[in-house]
C-alpha cells in the first residue's frame, strides 16, 4: 500500500469504529435502559433502614453484612405473596440455622390490615414497613419482587414476579456464608 | 471525471478524446464534485473499503432515509406507550382499543418503536451515510477548489454552460465590470479566471453537520445525564422521593388546589351543563422541594430546603437542576370517615376513623365499644371474598365488631352499606361524613439535548441559506491563438440567471466599446 492509501485506511477504519461504538453504546442504553433503575444481579444491594413491625427493631441491611439476606416485598392484596409466604415463613427456620436471614418489605399498608395479615399467616421473620423509598432504590414497580443478597452485600439473585417456588432452596443455598 | 459515451471508460475532465477508445468526448462536463477522483470509487477494495463506499453511496443514503422515514411514520399508527392512561396494562389496552390489530402492534414492540434497538441502529445507519457520504466529498471537492489552475484546456472551457467567443480590445475594463459584481481575479499569462461565492458550495456540508447535531442530541437523550424524565404522586402533606436521583431529592406536596369554572357564571353554564360535571381551569400544588444527602432509604431524610414554589399547570418551576411541571392530580381520596353508630335505645354517637392508619379500639360516647376486626382501604368484591385492590383508601370498608357487655355484632361497613355478619341486626352503624385529601402528579424532568437540537437546527439552516441563496459562479477569460478571447462560464446552480448576468457583463462592455 503507498503511504496515501494506507493513511486513508486508517482514516476510514476510526471513522468506522467510531460510529459503529456509538451504535452499539446506543442499542446496549437502550435495551438496558428500562432495568437502569432496577437493580441487578452483582450489584451492592442498596442500603436500607426500616422498622421490623413485628420488633419494632431497626433493620439496616449493611448491619447484615456476612449473613445471606432475602429481601422480599410484598403487599396484602397481591395473590402471588399470599403464596410465597408461608414458603418463606417455613424456609425461615431452615435456613436460620445457616445464617440466612428474612427480611419482607411491605409497600406500606396500615397496620390493621398487616396484623391481621401476620395472624392469618402466621410469620415470625422481621416484616418491615417502607415509606416507598426502598422500593425505589431498588426499583421495584410490580409486586412481589425477591432479592437474594449474598453475605458480602451484593446481589446474588433478583426475581420480578412470583418465585419458582420449586427452586427457592436453591437460590437461597446459593447465599448461605 | 467523465465518462466515454462509446466505451464508459472514466476520463480526466481536461482530456479531448478518451484514453480508451480514442473517441471524441462531447456534451456538457459533469461538473457536480470539479472532477475530482471520489476516493470510494477506487479499485482494490478491502473490506474497509466496501463498507466506506455502502455508506458513501448517495443512493444507498436515500435507501436509508426512506426506510427511517416509514420506520418514523409507523410509530404514530396508535399511541406509543409511554402515552397510554397511567395504569393501563399495554397488552391489554392496544387488544381491548384496536383489537388484533393493536395486540400484533404491541406485539411487534411498535408501541415502543422510538426506543427500540432496531431505530436507533436505523438512525445510526442514517447519521453513517450522512457523515460517510459527505466526508468522501467534501475534502476532494475542498482539494480540487483549491488548488484549480487559471489556465484550463480550451477542449474544457468549451463544454462549460456558457461559452462565448469575442473580441476585447481591453481585457482590463472587461474585468473591471466583472470585479463590479463581485468576483475576485486571478491571472496567469493572458488567462484569467473571475470567481465568487465559493462558499456556497460548501452549504450542503454545512447543512449535514446540523442534522448530524441532531442525531447527536439523539443520542445524548438516552443517558441520564442528560435527559431524564420522572413522574410523582402526592399526597397532600406528603414527602415523596423523586425516583432515580440516588435518593437525593425529595417533594413535599404542602397543597394541592384546583380551581373550577364558575356554576353560577352565565358564560360557562351551558357548557358545563352539556359537561354534566364541574370543569377544572386549572390546578396547582404548593411545594418544597429538599435535598438529602447520604440518605438510607428508608430512614428519616435528613432534609435541606432547596426551594419553596408554587407549581401549576403550564407554569412549571425549576429546582435542583430539574423542571418541575404540574401533570396530573387525583381528587377525593379519602383521608378519614365518621360512623355513627346506633345502640338498642336507638342512641347514637359518632365515631373518626383514620382510613391512612386506623386505630383498632373505640369507646363510644353511648357506651358502645367497636373494635376493627378488618379493613379493605380499596374494597372490591372478587367472586365471594371481599379484597381490596390497592393500598390507597379510594373505596374503604371496614368489619367492625360492635359490643355491650356481653352482646357482640360483627358489622361489614362500607360508604354506602352496612351489613350485619352475624344477622343479628341489634346495633347500626353508618357513615355520616368524611374528610378527604387530593393527590397531585408532578413530573420531574431534566433535558439539556435541547440546546443541541437548537444548535443542530440553527447549522441545518445556515447550510441551506447558504446553499441556496448563493451560487458559485467562476469565469474563464482565455485568450486564443487568433488574438480573440474564449470566454467560459459555469455555475452550480441557476443557470439562467448566471447566464442573464454574463449577458449583461458583456453588453456594458459592448456599449462602451461602441460609445
Amino acid at each position: 500500500m503507498t503511504p496515501i492509501r494506507k493513511r486513508r485506511f486508517i482514516v476510514r477504519l476510526t471513522v468506522l469504529a467510531i460510529l459503529a461504538c456509538l451504535v452499539l453504546i446506543a442499542c446496549w442504553q437502550l435495551l438496558g435502559g428500562g432495568k437502569a433503575s432496577k437493580v441487578e444481579a452483582g450489584q451492592q444491594a442498596p442500603d436500607f433502614m426500616l422498622t421490623d413491625i413485628q420488633t419494632g427493631q431497626e433493620f439496616k441491611l449493611s448491619e447484615k453484612q456476612g449473613k445471606g439476606v432475602l429481601v422480599n416485598f410484598w403487599a396484602t392484596y397481591c395473590e402471588p405473596c399470599k403464596q410465597e409466604m408461608p414458603l418463606f415463613e417455613k424456609a425461615s427456620h431452615t435456613y436460620e440455622n445457616k445464617d440466612v436471614i428474612f427480611a419482607a418489605v411491605n409497600v406500606d399498608e396500615s397496620s390493621v390490615v398487616i396484623e391481621r395479615f401476620l395472624d392469618l399467616y402466621n410469620l415470625s421473620f422481621p416484616i418491615l414497613l417502607d415509606n416507598g423509598q426502598v422500593m425505589e432504590a431498588y426499583g421495584v414497580d410490580a409486586l412481589p419482587a425477591t432479592f437474594f443478597i449474598s453475605p458480602d452485600g451484593t446481589v446474588n439473585r433478583t426475581v420480578y414476579g412470583p418465585l419458582e417456588t420449586e427452586r427457592l432452596e436453591e437460590y437461597l443455598d446459593e447465599i448461605v456464608p | 471525471m467523465q465518462k466515454c459515451s462509446s466505451c464508459k471508460h472514466e476520463n480526466n475532465l481536461d482530456s479531448e478524446e478518451c484514453q480508451q477508445c480514442g473517441s471524441t468526448l462531447k456534451g456538457k462536463l459533469d461538473m457536480r464534485y470539479e472532477g475530482a477522483h471520489r476516493r470510494s470509487q477506487q479499485r482494490n477494495q478491502t473490506l474497509i473499503d466496501k463498507v466506506w463506499r455502502f455508506f458513501a453511496s448517495v443512493r444507498n443514503g436515500m435507501y436509508i432515509l426512506l426506510l427511517t422515514v416509514l420506520a418514523t411514520a409507523l410509530g404514530t399508527i396508535l399511541p406509543q406507550q409511554i402515552y397510554i392512561p397511567i395504569g393501563r396494562l399495554p397488552q391489554e389496552f392496544y387488544k381491548s382499543e384496536y383489537g388484533v390489530f393493536g395486540s400484533l402492534y404491541h406485539n411487534l414492540g411498535f408501541d415502543q418503536l422510538y426506543s427500540s434497538w432496531w431505530y436507533m441502529t436505523l438512525l445510526g445507519l442514517l447519521g453513517a451515510s450522512i457523515l460517510i457520504a459527505s466526508i468522501d466529498r467534501f475534502f476532494p471537492l475542498y482539494r480540487a477548489l483549491k488548488l484549480q489552475p487559471v489556465k484550463r484546456k480550451e477542449h474544457f472551457l468549451r463544454r462549460q454552460l456558457y461559452v462565448r467567443n469575442k473580441e476585447i480590445s481591453d481585457p482590463e475594463r472587461l474585468l473591471s465590470h466583472i470585479g463590479g459584481k463581485r468576483y475576485r481575479i486571478r491571472q496567469d499569462g493572458d488567462t484569467y479566471l473571475a470567481e465568487k461565492n465559493r462558499f456556497a458550495r460548501w452549504g450542503p456540508y454545512v447543512n449535514h453537520i446540523g442534522l448530524l447535531l441532531v442525531l447527536l442530541a439523539a443520542f445524548l437523550r438516552l443517558f441520564s445525564f442528560f435527559y431524564q424524565d420522572e413522574f410523582v404522586w402526592i399526597r397532600d402533606g406528603e414527602t415523596a422521593v423523586v425516583p432515580d436521583t440516588n435518593q437525593s431529592l425529595f417533594i413535599k406536596n404542602k397543597q394541592f388546589s384546583v380551581d373550577t369554572y364558575d356554576v353560577d357564571d352565565p358564560k360557562f353554564e351551558a357548557a358545563i351543563e352539556q359537561e354534566g360535571r364541574t370543569i377544572p381551569k386549572s390546578f396547582s400544588t404548593d411545594i418544597i422541594v429538599y435535598e438529602a444527602e447520604n440518605h438510607i432509604a428508608g430512614d428519616t431524610p435528613d432534609l435541606k430546603v432547596l426551594k419553596q414554589m408554587q407549581v401549576s399547570v403550564n407554569h412549571p418551576v425549576k429546582a435542583a437542576g430539574f423542571t418541575i411541571y404540574q401533570s396530573g392530580y387525583q381528587l377525593n381520596e379519602f383521608s378519614g370517615l365518621t360512623l355513627r353508630a346506633e345502640n338498642e335505645d336507638g342512641i347514637t354517637a359518632d365515631f373518626q376513623v383514620d382510613t391512612e392508619d386506623p386505630k383498632v379500639e373505640y369507646e363510644l360516647a353511648n357506651g358502645l365499644h367497636a373494635k376493627l376486626v378488618d379493613y379493605y382501604p380499596d374494597y372490591q368484591l372478587n367472586g365471594d371474598t371481599i379484597i381490596t385492590a390497592t393500598k390507597y383508601p379510594r373505596n374503604p370498608a371496614f368489619v367492625f365488631d360492635i359490643s355491650e357487655g356481653d352482646m357482640t355484632e360483627r358489622l361489614f361497613i362500607s360508604i354506602d352499606e352496612v351489613v350485619s355478619e352475624t344477622g343479628s341486626n341489634k346495633y347500626n352503624i353508618k357513615a355520616v361524613d368524611y374528610d378527604t385529601h387530593n393527590v397531585t402528579g408532578l413530573s420531574v424532568k431534566r433535558d439539556l439535548t435541547l440546546p443541541v437540537f437548537l444548535l443542530g437546527g440553527l447549522i441545518f439552516m445556515m447550510g441551506l441559506i447558504q446553499g441556496l441563496y448563493w451560487q458559485h459562479r467562476r469565469i474563464w477569460l482565455h485568450r486564443q491563438a487568433d488574438g480573440t478571447y474564449l470566454i467560459a462560464g459555469h455555475t452550480n446552480k441557476h443557470a439562467s440567471s448566471f447566464e442573464r448576468e454574463m449577458d449583461r457583463i458583456l453588453d456594458v462592455y459592448d456599449k462602451r466599446e461602441r460609445g
